[in-house]
């Protein structure tokens, strides 16, 4: 798959040529390469000089405090936040979401808030963002259908969201940013706040869409997370890139083998409160 | 309890006290009323209270000296403006008629040629006074400006003729009316000595003055004053309306239709249009954002949401109120298409403009009810501001408001039956057009601005 952001056209044809899906195939093309990103609020540098890439099928994690730059970080890659400096490329091309309709097409996003409409079903939820992501109307239920049953909530399809617990919120909030089958899947702390059967729910679901192959980042601030789900995890304190490696690989960068991630996490970042 | 009150109290003012720019707004909603209101209410009733003044055009075919005067009387009431103004090219009859059909005039006054030479004689030429039967408002304040302005012309000699007439419309035998005559001329001349006595000393009194005919009745016979006091005119009064006005429908009624249609709806869209700030306070919208749909489809989707709310709406609330006072909403259903979807499309540009330019909801809140409230009154909606007498600026002021061109769409075609083919309803449906151009660019500043910059 080729992306490039100069290409303005975003027809419906070119859209289908670049239809985003989960199969190996297409995912060996898929490289993801930030260099050098930075950005901004004001005078206030969020992220500095944060350098990292994901290879095809492979989950990134982003591994850092609260307020960190870890959000900041997929809101330039998404396109959220236009105004960042560096390059992302994608298959060594430039990769511009906040202009570029088509990089859009190739995103799945999972929010840390819950973007969801509370006042429509999860199918109603599904059926808007399939609409949006241009998934065309012969697979369009079959796909809605199978997102429901991915998220365990085939028996709840017609229900209105504002009835769900958190739990169901959250598995309907991943389901959304999947409708489309994109290439690449931006987690933002997806199991905050929800329970422990709904975070192994969640975590089995991630789990299945990394052994299908696709690539993801997946922002924490919970070390098990980081270890279960992630290839290689990223270490992110105030706004820049400290380590990154398997977790062998930190703890080797320590000088402790046998050291866990949450010890590499703190020596690398040290013990005094983020309160930013 | 009572602490633990306090406790939250306070707590709930430190927030309140945070927010300096929906502080702000918060007392600026107040003192932006009473400013308007305060002004307009100045500029209707005058400083001292009173009533409006009242509009009448004045047509001078006599053009004697004693016209003249009349006219001079007349631009000095406190009751009436007179127009044309000073310095402003004069109408004929005929034209003041096809403005009063049109409904650009309401009232007009017709002085016949010979007029002037008739004051010396004991049978006065009448005045002839054209109106919209429709503005009965008006009606007395015309004709005790009149009055007013009558008296002086023939130094007191006009207000025995014209008692006199009042006596002979109500049916007095000829030799009452003698009778009071006679009484009338004394009594004239006992008021003029108790003129000049009142000029040449501070000191003095009406203790003495004789008690006229109707203040003797007027305890035991209670007399409608307005109608003795327009039998004294010398008037011959011609009604004209607009030919296809339904005939119960008063001006009060045609006015509150349209201020309410136009105010109501302008606060119920920018309700429809906060839902761009709850989609941005709830996360939805980053989500639509990273959607392969343009920014701007997503400022046109909750323009199209908030002009179909607002459609329901107004279909809802035109269909009630023909329903309730028969105001012949619907007599010429092209025309009130025209006006009703341009000033929805306005409403709505501003429901989104408010939404795109606030940062929260609250602000949206504040800035929309000022925004509102204080073009509500100044466009005419509250109070209509077009039969007021007002200094340039605050002309200017009104005139730049969007909702002064709605209420001329919906009055022109409510009180003054014109159709969208009118050059008043389509000049004002081409104002709001630029006003709907305008929001609109402004909405798609300040959305990319306020919602993608960080």
């Amino acid at each position: 798959m080729t992306i490039d952001s100069r290409k303005s056209s975003r027809s419906r044809q070119h859209q289908h040529q670049l239809e985003p899906s989960l199969d190996m195939d297409s995912q060996k093309e898929l490289w993801l390469e930030i260099r050098s990103l930075g950005y901004s609020y004001g005078a206030r540098q969020a992220v500095r000089d944060a350098t990292f890439s994901v290879k095809r099928g492979e989950v990134l994690g982003l591994l850092g405090a609260n307020g960190a730059g870890k959000t900041t970080i997929l809101s330039c890659i998404s396109g959220l936040f236009p105004n960042w400096t560096g390059s992302i490329l994608l298959d060594s091309r430039p990769f511009l979401p906040a202009v570029d309709a088509n990089a859009r097409s190739c995103l799945g996003i999972v929010p840390q808030e819950l973007a969801i409409y509370e006042n429509l079903t999860a199918r109603e939820n599904l059926e808007l963002f399939a609409k949006l992501f241009g998934v065309p109307k012969s697979s369009r239920a079959d796909r809605i259908q199978t997102m429901l049953e991915f998220a365990g909530l085939e028996a709840r399809g017609n229900d209105r969201v504002k009835t769900f617990s958190g739990g169901m919120k959250r598995r309907l909030n991943l389901a959304i940013g999947l409708v489309h089958s994109p290439s690449l899947l931006l987690l933002d702390e997806p199991t905050v706040g929800v329970d422990p059967q709904s975070r192994n729910h969640l975590f089995d679901a991630i789990l299945r869409l990394k052994e299908s192959g696709l690539s993801m980042i997946y922002t924490t601030h919970y070390m098990e997370e980081a270890e279960r789900l992630c290839d290689r995890i990223a270490i992110v304190d105030e706004g820049s890139i400290k380590a990154m490696g398997t977790s062998l690989e930190l703890a080797q960068q320590t000088g402790d083998e046998n050291a866990n991630v949450e010890s590499v996490f703190l020596q690398l970042t040290g013990r005094s409160l983020r309160d930013e | 309890m009572l602490n633990s009150a306090c406790v939250l109290a306070a707590k709930d003012l430190r927030i309140y006290f945070r927010d300096p720019a929906g502080l702000a707004l918060g007392f600026l909603v107040p003192i932006t009323l009473v400013t308007v209101f305060g002004w307009l209410m100045t500029y209707a009733f005058g400083a001292r209270g009173g009533m409006p003044k009242v509009a009448i055009w004045v047509v001078d075919q006599d053009k004697s000296l004693v016209s003249e005067q009349f006219i001079r009387n007349l631009r000095s009431s406190n009751m009436l403006t007179i127009l044309p103004k000073l310095n402003s090219p004069a109408i004929d009859a005929e034209q003041l008629r096809t403005k009063i059909a049109d409904g650009d005039a309401h009232h007009g006054i017709v002085i016949p040629s010979g007029f002037g030479k008739s004051t010396d004689t004991d049978s006065l030429e009448d005045l002839v006074l054209l109106r919209d039967p429709g503005r009965e408002m008006e009606k007395n304040v015309v004709q005790f400006g009149l009055l007013q302005a009558l008296m002086p012309i023939s130094d007191g000699k006009l207000w025995i003729q014209s008692v006199r007439r009042s006596f002979e419309k109500q049916g007095m035998k000829e030799e009452s009316i003698a009778l009071l005559n006679d009484y009338f001329s004394k009594a004239n001349n006992t008021i003029r000595a108790f003129v000049e006595q009142e000029n040449s000393s501070s000191h003095g009194g009406v203790e003495d003055a004789p008690e006229t005919p109707a203040e003797a009745d007027s305890d035991k016979n209670p007399v409608d004053a307005a109608m003795i006091f327009g039998n004294m005119l010398p008037i011959k009064t011609e009604e004209i309306e607009p030919p296809a006005r339904p005939k119960m429908v008063s001006y009060q009624q045609a006015q509150s239709v349209s201020g309410m249609s136009v105010m109501m709806l302008m606060f119920g869209l920018t309700g429809a249009g906060a839902i761009l700030l709850t989609e941005k306070e709830q996360g939805t919208l980053r989500r639509l954002v990273t959607t392969p749909i343009p920014k701007s489809s997503i400022l046109l989707g909750k323009f199209f949401y908030v002009y179909v709310v607002g459609l329901t709406q107004m279909l809802v609330v035109l269909t009630y109120g023909e329903w309730m006072f028969r105001v012949g909403l619907w007599r010429d259903p092209v025309t009130l298409f025209c006006i009703v979807f341009t000033w929805i499309a306005v409403a709505s540009g501003f429901g989104i403009f408010i939404a795109s330019f606030s940062k929260t909801s609250k602000q949206a809140e504040s800035l929309s009810t000022i925004v509102t409230l204080g073009m509500a009154a100044l466009g005419g909606c509250w109070f209509p501001v077009q039969t007021l007498d007002m200094p340039v600026p605050l002309a200017v002021l009104s005139k730049s408001t969007m909702t002064y061109w709605a209420m001329e769409s919906f009055q022109g075609m409510l009180w003054n039956n014109l159709s969208w083919q009118s050059g008043k309803i389509a000049f004002a449906l081409l104002v709001q057009w630029i006003w709907c151009l305008a929001l609109a660019m402004g909405s798609v500043y300040f959305f990319r601005k306020n919602y993608f910059h960080r």
